[in-house]
């Protein structure tokens, strides 16, 4: 199998993530829960994930490092401890349902700072006059799951900062592709996955917390037991119940991959292939691509549409050929709304340390051969 | 022996005063405590030697990392020390 679709998940890990993931489930029990030797490790396993994540993402403390299952679980976390019910919000035009289905749920105003696709002055100037109106929160993805357009965050989060607006960031396509200066960006949370760009295993994400926050489940944490709150501190007032350590295990194993790799060397492997698969795309007739003049505009994701067909369809078809990608919306209605690819949406095909030159090319043949049929 | 312990909220703070001494050269076991060493149920310490203690808390004041109390203990006593 060809696997394009890193941007769901990615497929291909480090080895060291597998071992550690069998490694944590011989040898680790329940972190917080007891003083014998099994429980000491998972909790000291966490530990280093936590400051490893708080070095790589620049959080003055591993306590604000908080476990979620993933990137969803703790933009809820984020966006219902910002945004009251009824309340306001501001989003960018490309948010993914992770977002905008809790703020639905809260039945808040929502905001759209939309502008088009690989714009990022319009975009800031967009957020701008949403922010005027004030709001409860903003919420912005760092880069579109769909088009991998790269949002100007560190913009957005001055203006928010100079708007009183509290920020919350989804990094699901950024961390550990492109710098995310938790400190530099003064976000009140920085939401993302550990299975994405992270390179740690499903079920796994983290939430870089610098706002207080408020619990999404309430349960047992191994501390303050006798009080029927929970605490008040981080990380446990976010994290009841018993952690998910193989996976943390493994994502600390990411985690040291991608510092071992630097995130600046792998943004530049995948921004290779992307132009690769761009330049191919644009010579194969009824094939149209989603990308900007500029490359360094795009992190690792491209849309594209062969037009008269569904992309669906595409999907299935190239799928017989071996080749791993997504049709549809991504999750990310806002986002098609915003770029005008409603309602069929687009195939989209994503990269990661692992993807090889070969795959773009396969890919290309395999396109031109559907396009062309 | 008579030696220090330092009460922590939680494992993972615990765990990061565990880091500043150990960054200062000081040597600390995390240890669980009872109910009756936090007084809201399940907790952490840290053991610091008698030598150590004036290096550990002066760590930890500068790293701003701080114990949320510290205890004397001497023998089977335990006092609350102020910091």
């Amino acid at each position: 199998m060809i696997y394009l679709d890193s941007a769901a998940t990615t497929f291909q890990k480090p080895a060291a993530v597998q071992r550690a993931v069998v490694q944590a489930m011989r040898t680790m029990s329940s972190p917080g829960r007891g003083g014998y030797a099994s429980a000491q490790l998972a909790e000291e396993t966490l530990f280093r994930c936590r400051s490893a994540a708080a070095e790589l993402f620049s959080v003055p403390s591993a306590e604000q490092v908080v476990f979620t299952m993933n990137a969803t679980h703790a933009l809820n976390i984020a966006v219902k401890s910002l945004v009251r019910p009824g309340g306001r919000a501001v989003v960018s035009g490309y948010e993914h349902n992770a977002v905008t289905r809790p703020l639905h749920a809260l039945g808040a105003e929502v905001i759209v700072a939309a502008a088009p696709l690989f714009h990022p002055k319009e975009t800031a100037e967009a957020f701008e006059r949403a922010l005027a109106l004030g709001a409860d929160a903003a919420v912005c993805t760092h880069v579109s799951n769909v088009f991998g357009d790269i949002l100007p965050i560190a913009e957005i989060a001055r203006l928010c900062r100079a708007a009183g607006v509290p920020l919350i960031i989804d990094a699901s396509q950024s961390a550990g592709v492109l710098p995310v200066d938790f400190s530099a960006l003064g976000a009140a949370f920085i939401a993302m996955p550990g299975h994405k760009g992270l390179y740690g295993p499903q079920g796994t994400g983290l939430l870089l917390c610098g706002h207080e926050a408020l619990p999404l489940l309430e349960g047992g944490t191994g501390s303050e037991s006798l009080r029927q709150e929970m605490p008040d501190f981080l990380p446990d007032r976010l994290e009841a119940g018993t952690h998910n350590v193989p996976g943390i295990a493994g994502l600390a194993a990411g985690i040291d991959f991608v510092r071992a790799q630097r995130t600046e060397r792998i943004f530049l492997h995948e921004q290779q292939l992307l132009r690769r698969a761009v330049q191919g795309m644009r010579g194969i007739p009824r094939v149209t691509c989603y990308a900007p003049q500029d490359a360094r505009m795009q992190a690792g994701v491209l849309s594209f549409t062969v037009e008269g067909l569904d992309p669906e369809e595409t999907a299935a078809q190239l799928a017989q050929r071996g080749i791993a990608l997504r049709a549809g919306l991504h999750c990310a209605p806002f986002a098609h709304r915003t770029a005008g690819t409603l309602p069929d949406g687009t195939m989209r095909m994503s990269v990661s340390a692992f993807s090889r030159t070969f795959e773009i090319d396969a890919l290309l043949i395999a396109l031109h051969e559907v396009a062309a049929r | 022996m008579d030696y220090y312990l330092f009460a922590a909220r939680s494992v993972t703070h615990a765990q990061q005063m565990a880091k500043v001494l150990s960054d200062a050269g000081v040597s600390a076991k995390i240890r669980r405590a009872g109910a009756g060493m936090t007084g809201r149920g399940c907790g952490y310490t840290l053991e610091v030697s008698r030598r150590s203690y004036a290096r550990a808390l002066d760590a930890c004041r500068a790293s701003g990392v701080q114990p949320v109390r510290v205890l004397l203990v001497s023998g089977e006593t335990r006092q609350e020390v102020s910091t």
